[in-house]
């Protein structure tokens, strides 16, 4: 296989997916889409879903060092749920108990966050205090400030507390409540811009209705906010299995996470299995959110 | 003996007030919106407050279902103070402009909600609700989402949802302004048929005067925080109080004068005989006349308040017409008539007429007695 035959290969390709693309736009949307702006957002499409593609694809490479296209094979799979699986020289239980950290990291610090988040949201979107407007402005700066810097400091910050409290020695809880900073501030911007979509008057007329606070947001205001509730829970969860700064700065030997244990793996160079693992991530949280979206479609009528 | 009974009779008057509104100040930051209400609205009474936006009509209401509280004042339901209570434990009910249906429920879990929340026993829910959605003919829509209703339809589940929990009053912020003309027009005349059957006292909150006369017992009219004028709604048709009633509720031909002998007013339009009540020789005042009670035609039928005009403008308008005449003196005078009445009404631009201002129909109005101190009524 010449360079010339790959170019060929790809540009056929890509013609057909594009084409695919054009006349799916062309048939749903109301008002009928301009070439131009197929084309437009089939590269953004593109450019967002090719890396991960080409993950996927090399995935089934049955090839351990070369990148170029080999044969077909599920061997790297196999290795993953086989007996004695060693993943990118990682082994099976190393593997197994980072995603249990992972996933237990992220489910836990999710319900905090998303409780606490969500009622920071509902306070800043009914409530004028002193400092409202600060506390709101404030929100914003986990969402700017780089992983890095926000690491660094929660290093910092849990070595002086250390002296006070054993709960900031590195290791899960750390890590937890390193999440749980950084996701409050996602779900409670979701939240508020959902609650600012409703009409004030539905809490006056819950009110009004004989119902006290606690019923007007029990049976009116959690309800019509759950939808910017759950997308911003699912939006916590996501940040928190993608993060990989903030864990490797607060692990500790006990609670490697997947992200951690990966970047480890490939500093010895990158191995079909762990393509193989990375696709199955992405499916898995693929799966997730098209299951999120359905919930809230299903919610809409 | 006599006082004994007038004692008695004073506190059954003041039993069937519903709502006392006591001198009610309320500013939000440096706008004051309400300059010391002081009113009183009568049990099982369809009363109106009518008034341009901003007027503080909304903030008033607002007050009594206690969303809003006063900054001094006190508002008495049914004689008890209600500043203490918060908005669940008050026995008033709103239908909001918006109608605020919960959009979350259907037809029937949104009428049920008041009942729900003072624990009525659910068999007792059922019935009540069914007869509410009966009572406003919507019950085919009861399992319906309100996103799936017509405007109308919203406005009849607004009305089921807050008339099911039977309140001493019901509220109703501007509850038609969202709906077209016709739809409008039908509502009113079943809002007026409902509140009839029920007895209920009616707070009926409106910028459109037509509304307001049509469907109200009482009202009143507010502007910029003070209630201009209160009362039946045709004694402040046919007698405004003052210039803003005047031109707020319908239109009105405003003119100045000076008193220059008994019920005589030297005006533009040369002396007027005027039949209502004049301060002393020699005062300023200003005369009011609506358009339709001024009577145009082609010969003089009468010596008296009768100026010779020419049409300027002749605008049809269906049932009625609407002509703008000028007199000699460039005044304008607005005049309505009925279209295919009796009197010859059909005239056209730049007919020469008179126009005949029955003494009997000026009214005299009080506050300013200068146009050019009336601000623009909107």
């Amino acid at each position: 296989m010449g360079l010339a035959t790959f170019w060929i290969g790809f540009l056929l390709v890509t013609a057909l997916l594009f084409a695919v693309w054009f006349f799916a736009m062309r048939r749903s949307q109301v008002r009928k889409a301009s070439v131009g702006l197929s084309f437009t957002s089939f590269l953004a499409f593109a450019f967002l879903y090719a890396p991960i593609l080409v993950v996927a694809i090399m995935s089934f490479n049955n090839s351990r060092f070369k990148l170029e296209w080999v044969g077909f094979t599920t061997k790297w799979y196999a290795k993953i749920f086989g007996d004695e699986s060693v993943v990118g020289g990682l082994e099976g239980a190393q593997l197994l108990s980072a995603t249990q950290n992972t996933l237990i990291l992220a489910i836990i610090s999710t319900i905090i966050s998303t409780i606490i988040g969500a009622l920071l949201g509902y306070g800043l979107h009914r409530y004028r205090f002193p400092g409202s407007r600060l506390t709101a402005w404030l929100m914003y700066i986990p969402v700017v400030t780089p992983d890095i810097v926000m690491a660094i400091s929660l290093l910092l910050l849990y070595q002086v507390v250390r002296n006070f409290l054993p709960f900031f020695e590195p290791g899960m809880p750390a890590m937890v409540i390193a999440h749980v900073t950084f996701q409050i501030a996602f779900v409670a911007i979701v939240v508020r811009s959902r609650l600012a979509t409703l009409d004030p008057a539905l809490e006056e007329a819950a009110r009004d209705l004989y119902a006290s606070p606690l019923e007007t947001v029990q049976h009116v205001v959690f309800p019509l906010a759950l939808p910017g509730v759950m997308a911003g829970a699912l939006l916590a969860f996501t940040l928190s299995i993608d993060d990989f700064v903030i864990s490797f700065f607060t692990s500790g030997p006990e609670s490697q996470t997947l992200p951690i244990l990966i970047y480890a793996s490939v500093k010895r160079g990158i191995t079909p299995d762990i393509n193989a693992l990375s696709t199955i991530i992405v499916v898995l949280t693929m799966i997730g959110v098209f299951l999120s979206q359905i919930l809230q479609r299903n919610q809409k009528n | 003996m006599d006082l004994n009974i007038g004692q008695r009779r004073k506190r059954v008057l003041e039993e069937s007030v519903d709502v006392h509104f006591k001198d009610i100040r309320k500013a939000f930051g440096d706008v004051e919106v309400l300059k010391g209400i002081n009113l009183e609205i009568r049990r099982g009474e369809f009363f109106s407050l009518l008034g341009p936006s901003g007027c503080g009509k909304t903030t008033l209401l607002r007050i009594l279902a206690g969303f809003e509280f006063a900054d001094s004042g006190a508002v008495l339901l049914r004689g008890q103070d209600v500043a203490p209570l918060p908005p669940n434990q008050r026995s008033v009910n709103t239908v909001f402009q918006n109608y605020a249906l919960f959009p979350h429920m259907t037809v029937a879990d949104n009428v049920a909600f008041g009942l729900r929340m003072r624990k009525v026993p659910s068999a007792e829910v059922k019935t009540k609700v069914q007869n509410a959605l009966e009572m406003v003919e919507i019950s085919a829509f009861a399992e319906r989402r309100p996103a799936q209703l017509s405007g109308g339809q919203r406005q009849r589940v607004a009305l089921a949802r807050a008339i099911v929990n039977e309140p001493q009053v019901l509220l109703l912020d501007e509850p038609l302004s969202a709906l077209d003309r016709k739809l409008r027009v039908n509502l009113q005349v079943e809002l007026m048929r409902l509140q009839a059957r029920l007895g209920l006292t009616f707070i009926f909150v409106t910028h459109d005067q037509e509304e307001a006369l049509t469907m109200s017992d009482r009202m009143a009219v507010m502007n910029k925080g003070v209630i201009e004028q209160l009362g039946g709604v045709q004694e402040m048709y046919e007698r405004p109080a003052n210039a803003f009633v005047a031109k707020f509720l319908g239109s009105s031909n405003l003119l100045e004068g000076t008193v220059c002998g008994e019920a005589r007013v030297k005006t533009q339009l040369g002396e007027l005989m005027v039949n209502d009540f004049l301060p002393a020789i020699g005062q300023d005042v200003l005369l009011s006349i609506r358009p339709e009670k001024i009577q145009l035609s082609r010969t003089q039928l009468s010596q008296q308040n009768t100026v010779a005009v020419s049409v300027t403008d002749d605008i049809y308008q269906g049932a009625t017409g609407a002509y703008r005449v000028r007199t000699n003196s460039q005044l304008e005078l607005e005049v309505n008539t009925m279209n295919g009445g009796v009197q010859d009404s059909d005239f056209a631009i730049e007919d020469e007429l008179f126009a005949h201002l029955p003494a009997n129909l000026i009214v005299v109005l009080a506050g300013s007695t200068r146009l050019d101190q009336i601000g623009e009524v909107h």
